[in-house]
C-alpha cells in the first residue's frame, strides 16, 4: 500500500442542526463516509429528530473519502466543505 | 478450532450448544465494563488522546485519522493493537440460513429491531417488521424499553416461527447473517447485514479487524457439473468472494475470502453450491 491522503472534510455544526431528519448527505455519500449520532441518550425517552442539535453529523471513514463533492451538492444548508490538503507529507 | 467452541462448544459448534442460551450466559460479562464501546459515541470523546486510546472506538478513529493523512505506519500500528486485544473478545461470526433456523429453535424470546449501524452510518429508520432487520436474542431484550432512542422505532417480539419467516425474507432480499457477541461469551442477537452500513463487516474487510467478524464454519463450494452459469447468484457476496469466470460460463468462489455466509447457496436454483466444513479442510482449518 502506498500513503494516500484522503480530502479534508468540514462540517459547519451550527448550520448542520437536525442531520438525522435531513440525512441527504448521509445517505448520498457513496462510500458511506458519514455517520450520525444522538448527542446524549435519555432513559425512557426517544430523542426528536427535528430539536436542533440532538443529533450530530460526524466524519468516520474519512479515510475513504474521494472528494467526488456530491455531499457538497446536496446540502441544503452549505454546511459542507470538502478539500484536499494543500501538503502532501512524503 | 477456535477458543470459543473450545471452551463453550462442548465438543461441537458453540452456538449449537443450548446451554449458551441460558440467562445465565448474561452474568459472565465482567461486572462494570462494556464489551464493546459504540462507534463514536464513546464518553471519552472529549478526553485526551491516550485516554481515547484506552477504548476500542478512540483508538479505531485515532486508526482512521491517521490513515486519512497518509500515515499508514501508526495506522497499522494500533490496527495490531486492537487485533492482540480484541482476539479473545470476538464481536459476532457469520452464520448461514440453515444454522440460524437452529439458533432460532434454542434461543428465546427473539425481538425484530430496527439496525444500530444502519441508523448511524446511513441514518435508516426502521419502523416496522418488513423494515426491521436486527434481532436481539435472550432475556436482555425483556429490559428494551428503558432506552428508547436505543431501539428506535420500536421492538416486535416474535414467534419463532415467524422469526424463521423474517429471516428468510431478508435472506432473499440479500442479507447476510450474524450472531451477536459484542465482545462477551454470550449471544446478544442475530443481524441481518450488507455491505457498507454494518460496522463489524466494514472493520474487518476494509481496516482488518479480524475479532469484529470472524468467519463461518463452512466455506461454499461451486459444483460445476451443477452451475449452467445463470447468474442468479452474482452480487449477493459482501466479501468479494465471488465472481463470474468469463471464459467458464460458471460462478468462480474465492475459498480464501469466502466467509460462508451461504448467500450465494440460498439464492443458488440448481443446487450447484454447497456447505463444506472449515475445520476440515487443512488449508483453511485456521482461517476465521
Amino acid at each position: 500500500m502506498y500513503p494516500v491522503v484522503a480530502p479534508i472534510i468540514k462540517i459547519d455544526q451550527q448550520r448542520c442542526l437536525t442531520p438525522f431528519a435531513c440525512k441527504r448527505c448521509i445517505q448520498t455519500c457513496p462510500t458511506a463516509v458519514f455517520g450520525v449520532f444522538e448527542t446524549k441518550m435519555v432513559r425512557m425517552e426517544e430523542t426528536d429528530k427535528y430539536e436542533p442539535g440532538t443529533f450530530r453529523l460526524r466524519v468516520i471513514y474519512r479515510d475513504k473519502c474521494s472528494g467526488c463533492n456530491q455531499c457538497v451538492e446536496v446540502c441544503p444548508e452549505d454546511a459542507l466543505s470538502v478539500t484536499m490538503p494543500s501538503e502532501v507529507p512524503a | 478450532m477456535c477458543r470459543m467452541c473450545n471452551s463453550l462448544g462442548q465438543g461441537g459448534t458453540w452456538y449449537l450448544n443450548p446451554k449458551n442460551y441460558s440467562n445465565r450466559m448474561y452474568k459472565l460479562r465482567e461486572p462494570g465494563k462494556r464489551p464493546t464501546e459504540a462507534l463514536g459515541n464513546s464518553p471519552n470523546a472529549g478526553a485526551g488522546q491516550e485516554a481515547q486510546a484506552q477504548t476500542a472506538a478512540g483508538g479505531f478513529r485515532m486508526a482512521l485519522e491517521a490513515k486519512a493523512n497518509g500515515d499508514l505506519d501508526t495506522f497499522n500500528q494500533i490496527i495490531g493493537e486492537m487485533n492482540r486485544r480484541a482476539l479473545m473478545r470476538p464481536g459476532g461470526q457469520v452464520v448461514p440460513l440453515f444454522e440460524v433456523f437452529e439458533v432460532l429453535d434454542m434461543g428465546m424470546p427473539v425481538a425484530a429491531m430496527m439496525c444500530i449501524c444502519r441508523k448511524n452510518t446511513r441514518a435508516c429508520e426502521e419502523c416496522s417488521l418488513s423494515e426491521y432487520t436486527c434481532m436481539g436474542l435472550g432475556s436482555g431484550m425483556f429490559k428494551w424499553e428503558r432506552w428508547p432512542e436505543r431501539y428506535r422505532g420500536g421492538v416486535e417480539f416474535l414467534s419463532t416461527k415467524q422469526a424463521k419467516e423474517w429471516v428468510e425474507y431478508w435472506d432473499k432480499k440479500g442479507m447476510m447473517h450474524m450472531l451477536m457477541q459484542e465482545g462477551g461469551d454470550f449471544i446478544g442477537g442475530l443481524c441481518n447485514c450488507d455491505y457498507p452500513d454494518c460496522g463489524p463487516i466494514r472493520q474487518r474487510i476494509d481496516y482488518g479487524l479480524y475479532a469484529q467478524l470472524v468467519k463461518g464454519e463452512f466455506v461454499c463450494f461451486i459444483d460445476w457439473d451443477k452451475c449452467n452459469g445463470c447468474g442468479d447468484c452474482l452480487g449477493r457476496c459482501h466479501y468479494n468472494a465471488l465472481k463470474w469466470e468469463a471464459t467458464m460460463e460458471k460462478a468462480h468462489i474465492d475459498q480464501l475470502n469466502c466467509f460462508g455466509c451461504g448467500l450465494c447457496e440460498t439464492a443458488c436454483p440448481r443446487d450447484a453450491i454447497s456447505y463444506l466444513d472449515r475445520k476440515k479442510i487443512p488449508g483453511l482449518a485456521n482461517v476465521w
